[in-house]
């Protein structure tokens, strides 16, 4: 595993948000996002064009989509093809509610495509936080999808409402050949202003982690979860935070900064068109030492304000606080 | 026909310092990626394979305990 004290020369991954435009208003929303929401000077076709040839030529090897929601770009399906045809694995963040017969046809002709669908509970508890009829909508995309060779995950934001529905959820991404993806509720976007409301009881971060340790094949998504219950590692895999070191976030207007969760003004490393790539990413390795002081997510940490400066969740799980 | 080792497309690599990286992924996300530092002669047989070869050319070029390591890794693949 390479180092943090050991900048690399490019991102491994990034999270790419390419609008704040969605059709839906979750309450939970990371980023803020809702109908109109577009930031005013998101980068057009040409700039993400050129964005991804120098994506390409620093052979980040992984792009994760989201926003908002992609696929509300009327030119997002082109952008995708300008990713895939340079062998640059895509991995697309979408509500699933804009995947009609015709989109579908041109992403399953895409490799290499991933789809992540999200579904933030059972209906009732999905609706809740993400709108009434959504959770049908997502049903319906689930059914089709799996008759298509599209490689899908469902994502799921564990929440206090909705952890009791993960055994559920997982059955059903199961019976449509979909993986389930949990992440973590963060003080981030809208929810800095549910945080409270949504987040997880110590009781339920016990239960998901015994429950997670009783499904190894349900991938999570940080440091969260790099941890059991029992303050020891899951697997060895990415999950350890990489903010600035390993991958980094791209807003809609192009501006750089360690991770989707950590888009504060004082944590901006540059910008793509402005700057290009290459020159903020170099730059975030001096941002990395204000973020890694921190055990488990910093964001988690400094987001929620904990006055220890830690991610309070985390602590509880290895300390009982 | 000879069998031909190559680069599996959920493999991908670069040159980084003076060495190199491997990222190897096949599903949505970096979750259950592998992503680990490799010499530069890893980097060279990847390259040698970017397009599919025969075994008996790659093993001729680097040596038969390389292509064996790295098959058995996964980094390499063959095909018949």
């Amino acid at each position: 595993m390479p180092s943090d004290r050991d900048p690399l020369s490019a991102p491994v991954t990034i999270t790419w948000e390419v609008t704040l435009g969605c059709n839906l208003h979750c309450d939970h929303c990371l980023s803020g996002s809702g109908p109109g929401h577009q930031m005013p000077g998101e980068l057009g076709t040409e700039e993400a064009k050129s964005f991804i040839a120098e994506l390409d030529e620093m052979d980040v090897f992984q792009v994760n989509i989201g926003g908002g929601e992609p696929f509300v770009r009327p030119d997002m399906l082109e952008l995708l093809e300008e990713l895939t045809a340079r062998d640059i694995s895509t991995c697309v963040s979408t509500n699933g509610t804009q995947l009609d017969e015709a989109t579908l046809d041109r992403v399953e002709a895409m490799d290499p495509l991933f789809l992540q669908v999200s579904m933030d509970g059972l209906r009732a508890e999905n609706d809740a936080i993400r709108g009434e009829g959504v959770y049908d909508q997502v049903r319906d995309a689930l059914d089709r999808l799996a008759d298509r060779d599209i490689g899908t995950t469902v994502n799921t934001v564990v929440t206090r409402q909705n952890v009791a529905d993960l055994p559920d959820i997982y059955d059903l991404a199961e019976s449509h050949d979909a993986g389930l993806r949990l992440n973590r509720f963060r003080p981030s976007g809208r929810g800095e202003d549910t945080w409270d409301e949504f987040r997880l009881t110590e009781d339920q971060i016990r239960f998901l982690h015994g429950w997670l340790a009783d499904h190894p094949d349900v991938r999570t998504g940080d440091s969260f979860f790099y941890l059991n219950a029992l303050g020891e590692v899951r697997n060895d895999t990415l999950k350890q935070c990489g903010a600035g070191s390993l991958t980094c976030l791209v807003d809609p207007v192009g501006d750089v900064f360690p991770c989707a969760f950590t888009q504060w003004d004082h944590l901006a490393s540059g910008n793509v068109v402005e700057d290009g790539f290459q020159t903020a990413w170099d730059e975030i390795a001096n941002l990395r030492s204000r973020i890694d002081d921190h055990e488990g997510c910093p964001a988690v940490a400094m987001g929620s304000a904990d006055p220890d400066g830690e991610d309070p969740q985390l602590r509880a799980i290895l300390s009982g606080d | 026909m000879p069998a031909t080792v190559h680069r599996p497309s959920h493999v991908k690599y670069r040159r980084e310092g003076d060495g190199g990286l491997v990222y190897d992924h096949e599903n949505y996300g970096y979750e259950d990626a592998s992503l680990y530092r490799v010499s530069e002669a890893v980097v060279d047989v990847l390259e040698f394979v970017e397009e599919p070869r025969p075994r008996a050319t790659v093993e001729a070029e680097f040596s038969p305990a390389v292509v064996d390591s790295l098959l058995e890794r996964g980094v390499l693949a063959r095909a018949e």
